[in-house]
């Protein structure tokens, strides 16, 4: 850039002198043998220059910071729709509004339910860390709801070892594993079938694991770039649920945590997701 | 008496419609509540109900694609059902069903609008009854419906994203098979068949998957199991029941185009 700024005031000065001489008849001093109409040529170049680069980088930095407010902004959204799936929730109305008249305690029931789960999906606590008992708690939320809908098609069982109970993990670290064994795993299998959520502890780590014997992760479509039809229930959304557990993982423990989806290791089949977190000591 | 069938996969609100039924149409014979696509198929060629509510999102296959179904298996002769739609959310789908005339319920389902779909089913099944040659326009009606809320589903494909080979594997091994050499594709299982005029691949893709990355000018999916490719097709003979059968060059097996995509095959 001084290049240019140095070359433009030497062009601009010359050429502007012999045009102004061409008609005016008087005889400018080159730019190299008067220095004082050199050096304000020069400065107004490296003013105008200065002038110039800093509006562009400005606009520049505004743009950028336009784009990362704006990436934010949708990435919010598409954690809120993640969060708050609208089928799940209509469909979880219509139940209760079966309930009200045929079974008003267990409408309550479901309704308390409902309530817990809206409680911890809405509020701020994804940012923070709960215990384990409280991430199986919400867990349970969510699958009474589930199982109310399907029925005897979902079969569970969440096994928490009492001595890891108080362990602190990020709050509702699960929730989307868990949806996706049953959006994914469950609700396509026409007998459906069953899900385990288990907290184990390892030397220095923690192992949580939730596992379905549902359909099974091949069964989700090989190919990544086939397009999700909108509306869907598609790979799009599960993609996006296992995306945040592997971003929050990374951002809180980096190497040290990790999370492994694969086929489930027995004759019962389905998907076996392990989360590992480090265990303080 | 009329007839009905119902496929709704959550037991508490599939019970919940029969009763609610009961209470607004007590002359409906629900026949059959079936939880799964494949059953609701099933059940509804076997009893032939002559109306079907339908659960969009249920396990086995959608509440459309059962309706799909059913349009290509459909015997000739009985009037085909008239077929209500319910769903708890899918814009894009209601979309659809607003455009048509197709019946459809938005789950929770409140009374009111539940009597006005029973209203509107008693007067199609009156009109059947006085006057039969509306079975055969029924039957029209319907398969332009269903044609036109299959098509609504489906994203416009970039057509950057197409298939140009199909890589299809066997043990350690990967026949890279050129998109233009395939004469059809066919769903078999939880695989697909690729024909060529020489030999046949499996892949492990759906059709549902498949259809996005074809051109849709040059493949041509004339049943729910079947994609061909336009120009492997020699002729299309119609036959009585309405539909096409296909003979390929290079192949001698026939394929069979269903009534639902019939209307590909017409004289220029």
């Amino acid at each position: 850039m001084l290049v240019a700024v140095i070359a433009g005031s030497a062009i601009g000065y010359s050429l502007g002198t012999t045009l102004v001489d061409s008609f005016s008849g008087h005889r400018s001093p080159s730019l190299w043998s008067g220095r004082v109409p050199g050096i304000i040529s020069v400065l107004a170049a490296v003013s105008m220059t200065y002038f110039f680069f800093t509006r562009e980088r400005l606009a520049a930095e505004k743009a950028t910071a336009e784009a990362a407010q704006r990436s934010a902004v949708e990435h919010q959204l598409r954690l809120l729709e993640s969060q708050l799936e609208p089928h799940m929730l209509f469909n979880t109305l219509a139940n209760l509004r079966v309930l009200i008249t045929l079974d008003p305690p267990r409408a309550q029931a479901m309704l308390d339910r409902l309530i817990a789960y809206l409680r911890a999906t809405l509020g701020a606590s994804r940012s923070g860390t709960h215990t384990l008992r409280a991430e199986f708690d919400r867990l349970a939320d969510y699958l009474a709801l589930m199982q109310v809908r399907m029925g005897d098609r979902l079969r569970v069982q969440l096994d928490l070892p009492a001595d890891l109970a108080v362990e602190p993990v990020p709050a509702l670290l699960l929730q989307p594993l868990v949806e996706n064994a049953i959006v994914h795993g469950l609700e396509p299998r026409v007998e459906g079938g069953q899900l385990q959520v288990r907290a184990r502890r390892e030397p220095g780590r923690l192992v949580l694991t939730v596992r379905d014997t549902g359909v099974g992760i091949d069964a989700v479509p090989a190919a990544a770039s086939v397009a999700t039809p909108p509306g869907h229930a598609g790979g799009l959304a599960s993609g996006f649920g296992t995306q945040q557990v592997r971003e929050r993982l990374a951002m809180l423990h980096g190497e040290r945590a990790s999370l492994r989806l694969e086929p489930a290791p027995d004759d019962a089949g389905g998907t076996l997701a392990t989360v590992v977190l480090p265990l303080e000591a | 008496m009329p007839t009905a069938l119902i496929a709704e996969d959550e037991p508490l609100l599939a019970a919940a419609l029969r009763a609610d039924l009961a209470r607004l149409w007590p002359e409906l014979d629900v026949q059959a509540v079936v939880g799964d696509g494949l059953s609701a198929v099933a059940q509804a060629l076997q009893r032939r109900p002559q109306v079907c509510f339908f659960d969009i999102r249920m396990p086995g296959c959608s509440g459309l694609e059962a309706a799909q179904a059913l349009a290509e298996d459909w015997p000739d002769g009985p009037p085909f059902p008239l077929l209500v739609f319910i769903t708890a959310y899918d814009q894009y789908a209601l979309q659809a069903f607003e455009a048509q005339a197709v019946d459809y319920l938005v789950k929770p389902v409140d009374n009111a609008r539940l009597q006005a779909c029973v209203q509107r089913l008693a007067r199609r099944l009156a009109l059947q009854q006085t006057a039969p040659e509306a079975t055969s326009a029924g039957l029209d009606l319907a398969l332009a419906q269903i044609r036109s809320l299959l098509g609504s589903g489906l994203p416009a494909a970039p057509t950057a994203s197409r298939l140009e080979v199909i890589q299809a594997g066997v043990g350690n091994v990967v026949h890279m098979v050129p998109i233009d050499e395939v004469l059809y594709f066919e769903a078999a299982d939880k695989y697909l068949r690729v024909v060529t005029a020489e030999r046949e691949h499996l892949i492990r893709l759906s059709l549902r998957e498949l259809l996005p990355q074809l051109d849709p000018a040059r493949f041509w999916q004339v049943h729910r199991s079947v994609v061909v490719r336009a120009s492997a097709i020699a002729t299309a003979q119609r036959d009585e029941s309405g539909k096409v059968i296909l003979h390929l060059r290079g192949r001698p097996e026939r394929l069979t185009a269903s009534r639902l995509y019939a209307h590909l095959f017409k004289g220029m």
